[in-house]
């Protein structure tokens, strides 16, 4: 049996909301049985952003300090708490129909950490998870965040992994709405930077491991007819 | 007839969640295929849609958890009202509130006369139901965790509500009492307003607006405290009871179930419980950080060092177990058993001097007064332990462990282990037996804390 086909679209760096609503229109043809599932790749400029049940920013700053600074606060439907996204960022999205891949919610989820830890490994990192919180942990540290929405059976968001951020972003926030979180990034750990175009081959390596599936690189002209900006 | 809509389900064992937010009002009209309310667990947001078209009938607040499968709300056709068993539930007494605490009493009680009845799996009475809003819901639904696998033992209670509920269908939710519904529909900024900012009302421009987003911060401050029901759907979820709990009825079922008969007193069979799951992959690591701590003393520090550890800790925070006075205790496995555990003096810190009592002499040294006591059973080796109290000693609290059974992870024992507490409800209230449980399972998944001092 063929293994299924993912659509695997690098969108370099992009705005949230603009990759927000590209996330919605490929869920939305999901849902209706149309469509094929996708991987969207990204780094965001730098945002905030708040989870469903969270929408009251949980800043470390004030949020006009956060606003001068350029970096806008958007409410999204994900679960899990806020977290900064920004360059230097790997940002994977999956719109999966996850009956199609005989999988259930939290199995993706474990999924989609089970990936990252093999990017990690990659470098010679060992990603973890901890009992007490969903992501990926360097001893203790994280290094990557996860908050998803699903609707009729078709996921949104995804996970967000630091290969090489400027942790500062998260200087503002308490990420996950955790006080004592220390965050770091994959080119912290090492010591010296690492490419995110690396990190997302790796990504896609080991995303199409950990689902068994068979990732379709998506052409520019196809990313352009999806309309991003 | 009146459509279910159910908690999703996620595919995680245990694993509970928070309804978030409704979507729409009460008795406001579905269509099919519209989202209804936002379910949260395990970091996902789960929309649920209405399958059929009709009236909605929410059950619970926002803020409520429940446990995936749970029934949440109904959806009602033209001229259908609450089907009557449901309403039958609902009309039905609230289950009955814990014991009254005899503070006077507890204090210094030897009122409980010692019988042959050994703690072990299995000898574990029922837990009566939590009251909604009481000290359990503080303690458990508001504090801001996620307590999945988190329930009371209630494989032999009837549910509340007496025979009428137990009667029920078994699809049926739990039964409610009138006035407990009515403070769940009780109208809040929040409630009214939370349909007001729809995420789904134009596909392409999804993203909240900033005066929608500020409207629902102040739709959010008018909210009460949410009125959290953590246990009331535990019977809808039998299968996360564990099959080998059942109560030992009989002091000759005791008596056959513990051939050897060593001589000691057993303490009455605790008439209260509650149980969780916990994570053991920290705890793991921190033994051989325990084990340099304990270096001089002989001890090999193992999981179940740092459980006692964690219980101890937790005991002399609690200021319900603290007004007990020194709050000490002692386990003592059976005899024979591989391995000693111990409960560290939490008022007087000689956790090393015991150990190093306990591997010289591999028995129990003579006894502080204490008034609770720490109980394993079947915990990480030994299969099978009792308590020992001395006599005009009194129980109030005892709590084991148990591993998962042939779980695996990773070619390795799966690092989970179902953590029990039973307690007296004579001595502890079940919002402090709550919080002590609580307590102890923070601790033991964050290990950390326990070498700090």
């Amino acid at each position: 049996m063929e293994p299924p086909v993912i659509k695997v679209y690098q969108l370099g760096t992009t705005s949230y909301r603009d990759v927000h609503r590209l996330q919605q229109r490929l869920a939305e043809q999901r849902r209706d049985g149309e469509g094929e599932d996708a991987l969207l790749l990204t780094e965001h400029r730098p945002v905030i952003t708040l989870g469903r049940a969270h929408p009251n920013p949980d800043l470390r700053v004030s949020a006009s300090e956060v606003t001068s600074r350029g970096i806008e606060i958007v409410q999204t439907e994900r679960g899990g708490d806020i977290t900064y996204h920004g360059l230097g960022q790997l940002v994977a999205y999956g719109i999966l129909r996850l009956a199609d891949h005989s999988m259930g919610i939290v199995d993706y989820v474990g999924r989609l950490e089970e990936t990252v830890i093999g990017v990690l490994a990659d470098w010679g990192l060992r990603g973890e998870r901890v009992p007490s919180a969903r992501g990926v942990w360097i001893a203790g540290r994280k290094v990557a965040s996860i908050g998803l929405h699903v609707r009729r059976g078709v996921t949104m968001h995804g996970v967000a992994l630091n290969v090489a951020t400027d942790l500062g972003g998260f200087d503002l926030i308490r990420p996950c709405g955790m006080p004592d979180v220390e965050m770091t990034s994959i080119s912290r750990e090492m010591g010296k930077p690492v490419s995110i175009t690396q990190a997302s081959e790796a990504f896609v390596f080991h995303f199409e491991r950990v689902f068994a599936c068979q990732a379709e690189m998506v052409d520019l002209e196809e990313r352009r007819a999806a309309a991003i900006g | 007839m009146a459509a279910q809509l159910k908690a999703p389900i996620l595919g995680g064992d245990g694993l509970t969640g928070e309804i978030v937010q409704w979507y729409k009002d009460d008795g406001a009209e579905l269509d099919s295929g519209e989202p209804v309310f936002c379910f949260e667990a395990d970091f996902t947001a789960v929309d649920v849609e209405a399958e059929e078209g009709g009236r909605l009938h929410r059950c619970f607040a926002p803020g409520t958890r429940a446990r995936p499968g749970n029934v949440v709300a109904l959806v009602l056709q033209p001229g259908e009202h609450v089907p009557e068993h449901e309403e039958d539930a609902m009309a039905a007494p609230p289950a009955p509130p814990p014991a009254a605490v005899d503070e006077e009493a507890a204090p210094t009680a030897t009122v409980m006369e010692p019988v042959l009845l050994p703690l072990r799996r299995g000898a574990l009475k029922t837990a009566p139901a939590p009251t909604p809003g009481g000290a359990w819901d503080r303690a458990f639904g508001t504090s801001g965790h996620d307590y999945r696998g988190f329930w009371p033992l209630r494989d032999e209670d009837p549910p509340p509500g007496g025979e009428a509920a137990a009667s029920a269908p078994e699809e049926a939710p739990a039964a409610f009492a009138a006035e407990e519904l009515e403070a769940f529909e009780q109208p809040t900024g929040a409630v009214e307003d939370d349909g007001a900012v729809d995420l789904y009302d134009e596909a392409d421009t999804a993203v909240d607006e900033p005066d929608a987003f500020e409207a629902e911060y102040e739709a959010e401050e008018l909210d009460p405290e949410p009125i959290v029901f953590p246990s009331a759907r535990v019977e809808a979820a039998p299968e996360l009871i564990a099959p080998e709990i059942r109560p030992i009825e009989s002091e000759a079922e005791a008596l056959d179930a513990w051939p050897d008969n060593e001589p000691v007193l057993f303490v009455p069979a605790p008439p209260a419980a509650v149980r969780g799951i916990v994570r053991l992959t920290e705890l793991r690591k921190l033994c051989d950080q325990l084990g340099r701590e304990w270096r001089d003393s002989g001890h090999t520090p193992r999981n179940e060092d740092l459980f006692l550890r964690a219980a101890a800790r937790a005991a002399l925070e609690n200021d319900a177990v603290s007004a007990f006075g020194d709050a000490a205790g002692l386990v003592t496995p059976r005899p024979g058993a591989d391995g000693i555990a111990v409960l560290e003096n939490a008022a007087s810190g000689s956790l090393r001097e015991r150990v190093a009592q306990l591997a010289a002499a591999q028995e129990a040294p003579e006894q502080p007064p204490c008034a609770f006591t720490l109980v394993t059973f079947a915990a990480f080796g030994i299969d099978e332990a009792m308590p020992v109290l001395p006599e005009g000693h009194a129980f109030a609290f005892a709590m084991g462990a148990t591993k998962a059974g042939g779980a695996m992870e990773d070619g390795l024992p799966a690092p989970v282990m179902t953590l029990t507490m039973a307690y007296s409800p004579d001595r502890l209230t079940q919002g402090d037996a709550a919080s002590l449980f609580a307590r102890v399972r923070e601790l033991i998944e964050a290990p950390y804390a326990l070498l700090a001092d």
